[in-house]
């Protein structure tokens, strides 16, 4: 008995018990394994970076902040010109046409899921948007060129052209011709042409769809049957109680549209499909332009001088820092309503 | 409040005590010509109620008097909570529910194909039982039920929101800080600040659905005292798992078995000498 009361580390029974060995092992070998994975990960991220800083270190240097000021983008040798700025203005109007279509679009798809359709109906409503993140992008690119650019320039165009052609409100600048520029009127200047603007925004506006649809189906989805009944129980209507689910839900939603607009950034091959590529800064949703990720796709194969493909480098980094910085947005504001709720 | 009532069923002189009701009200529910002043806030006959093929409320015959507390007793189950949203027909939200027989408030039968269930539940609030403050400012909370009703004015709705904090007890606390989130407000803060949800658009009826059973005792007492003192103005019904807070806030009992009422009755003779071995065992402890 007093060697069961005080026994030896010898026969301690639960130091080094051989037959847990292995299993030990494997614990420590898993876990090491995901830190690699982690590690990697991470460091795919640095080395991009670290790449395109070193790629466009020569356009840093030599044109450095003149790159967000020149529209002029020309890459004949000696004749070297490179700005990003027309670009910078095709991205931001073709993702802010996407934006402007797409958020109460699929918001209201959203509300139609959760609150109105019936449980047989939202299924499928909800697969069939699903459905349309799963089309690649060349396919969108495809649909575009041959079908809804030539509709636009034919029926949608035309109609708009018409509307706001003679309709000058608000000078807003001059031509350089010396006329005087007018809003809306120089919305429509130059008539239908089917590749434009508008059309890289319409494209965009439904590949954009299915994420901020499905992000605020489910952050709607998370709105809290008693905050509901409350609000029914104090004899609010239907719209009433919505808008106060949308208002529960805006830290959500908005991290929802925030995702929408790094795709619609980032979104490259269907729009070049339809955009007209051009390095044009225009008010007209009836101009040509290009995006960043546009310059890049057209013009990776030409880039046969260091100055030339050192600026490409520059407009991926921009790309890349303007996907970047909304995206850690939209992570930001998803966790905070995820801690928000937790406070609740 | 008192109910709009035909000229024929009223003297000229009865005619003055009913003068508060303004011409101009709101009519909440078209009132048959035939119906006389009810003594009772809330009658209700044959209330049978459906979910889906299952019957969770048979024939409920109950009348409950105008400015009283009533509390409705019984085991899990027994419809209590059913009846209860029969009374502002939040059971209509419920696919599937199905209710007949006939309720009436101040004589209006809330039930009429015509009735429009906004104007019920604005004259009929509702708190829950797990404190439900929107995600807005104290003060907002308190507005909402005016703002949806379409009242505006600044100074009409900061008046309305002091008036309902004075008379939910909690304006003391919150004065300071009426326009920091309602979600930092303690349980038994944000509870009182549902009343005083509740509250705000001068309901004549407030249903009250286990409203303490997520508080501790503490803030149990402070909401249980505020029943007491909103009964002077308001018709109050209260569901309650706790016989000891029937017995403290309620004039009259109900107890509820398996979707029949059993036996209503003052809450003192509910308690000390009932009619019915069931609610006696109940109340006594012996099942529940």
């Amino acid at each position: 008995m007093n060697d069961a009361d005080n026994p030896s580390p010898l026969q301690n029974p639960f130091i080094d018990v051989p037959q847990n060995a292995a299993r030990r092992l494997v614990d420590r070998i898993t876990k090491a394994a995901a830190l690699g994975g982690v590690l990697l990960t991470i460091s795919i991220l640095a080395i991009i970076f670290i790449v395109l800083i070193h790629g466009s270190w020569m356009a840093l240097r030599q044109i450095g902040w003149h790159f967000f000021t020149t529209q002029a983008w020309n890459p004949v040798p000696g004749r070297d010109k490179y700005g990003v700025l027309s670009f910078l203005y095709g991205t931001g109007v073709t993702t802010f046409l996407a934006l402007l279509f797409g958020v109460p679009l699929s918001i209201g798809t959203a509300v139609f899921i959760t609150r109105i359709a019936p449980r047989w109906l939202a299924g499928p409503v909800s697969f069939l948007v699903e459905l349309l993140a799963a089309i690649p992008s060349i396919a969108y690119g495809l649909w575009g060129c041959f079908v809804m650019s030539p509709w636009l320039q034919n029926y949608l165009e035309p109609v708009i052209y018409d509307a706001l052609r003679h309709i000058a409100i608000i000078p807003v600048g001059k031509y350089p011709s010396g006329r005087i520029e007018y809003f809306p009127a120089n919305l429509v200047r130059g008539g239908p042409s089917g590749s434009d603007f508008l059309a890289g925004g319409l494209i965009l506006t439904i590949m954009i769809l299915p994420i901020i649809t499905a992000i605020t189906r489910d952050v709607l989805q998370q709105f809290p049957a008693e905050i509901e009944q409350g609000a029914y129980g104090l004899g609010a209507t239907w719209w009433q109680t919505t808008r106060l689910a949308l208002a529960y839900c805006r830290a959500g939603i908005f991290g929802a549209i925030m995702l929408g607009m790094a795709r619609a950034i980032g979104e490259t091959m269907a729009v070049i499909m339809v955009i007209g590529n051009t390095d044009h800064i225009s008010a007209s949703l009836f101009a040509g332009g290009q995006t960043m990720s546009g310059v890049l796709a057209n013009e990776f194969m030409e880039a046969d001088h260091p100055i030339y493909l050192s600026a490409m480098f520059y407009v991926a980094l921009v790309l890349m820092l303007s996907s970047l910085v909304t995206n850690v947005i939209a992570r930001g504001l998803l966790a905070k309503i995820q801690t928000e709720r937790k406070a609740a | 409040m008192t109910p709009p009532v035909s000229a024929e069923n009223v003297s000229r002189a009865n005619g003055a005590q009913h003068g508060s009701h303004s011409a101009h009200a709101p009519r909440m529910i078209p009132v048959a010509p035939d119906q006389h002043v009810k003594r009772h806030a809330i009658d209700i006959k044959n209330l049978e109620v459906f979910y889906g093929k299952g019957r969770a409320v048979h024939g409920v015959n109950l009348q409950i008097a105008h400015g009283e507390v009533t509390a409705f007793i019984g085991p899990s189950g027994c419809g209590k909570s059913t009846i209860l949203r029969c009374l502002n027909r939040m059971n209509d939200l419920i696919k599937h529910c199905q209710v007949r027989g006939s309720i009436k408030i101040h004589g209006a039968d809330i039930y009429d194909r015509r009735t429009d269930v906004m104007e019920l539940r604005k004259r009929t609030g509702m708190v829950f039982q797990k404190p439900n403050p929107f995600p807005k400012s104290i003060f907002d909370n308190v507005a909402y039920p005016l703002r949806i009703h379409g009242v505006r004015g600044k100074a009409v709705i900061a008046e309305k929101v002091e008036k309902s904090l004075r008379s939910a007890g909690l304006w003391e606390e919150v004065k300071d800080r009426l326009h920091v989130s309602a979600l930092s407000l303690s349980g038994g803060q944000q509870q009182r600040l549902c009343i005083a949800r509740a509250i705000a658009a001068d309901p004549e009826v407030l249903l009250m659905d286990e409203p303490c059973s997520a508080l501790d005792p503490i803030a149990t007492k402070t909401v249980e005292s505020l029943i007491n003192e909103l009964s002077k103005t308001i018709t109050i019904v209260v569901v309650t798992h706790n016989m000891h807070q029937a017995v403290r806030v309620a004039h009259q009992t109900a107890f509820f078995y398996m979707g029949n009422l059993i036996e209503a009755g003052p809450t003192d003779k509910m308690f000390h000498n009932p009619e019915h071995q069931q609610t006696l065992a109940y109340v006594t402890g012996q099942f529940g």
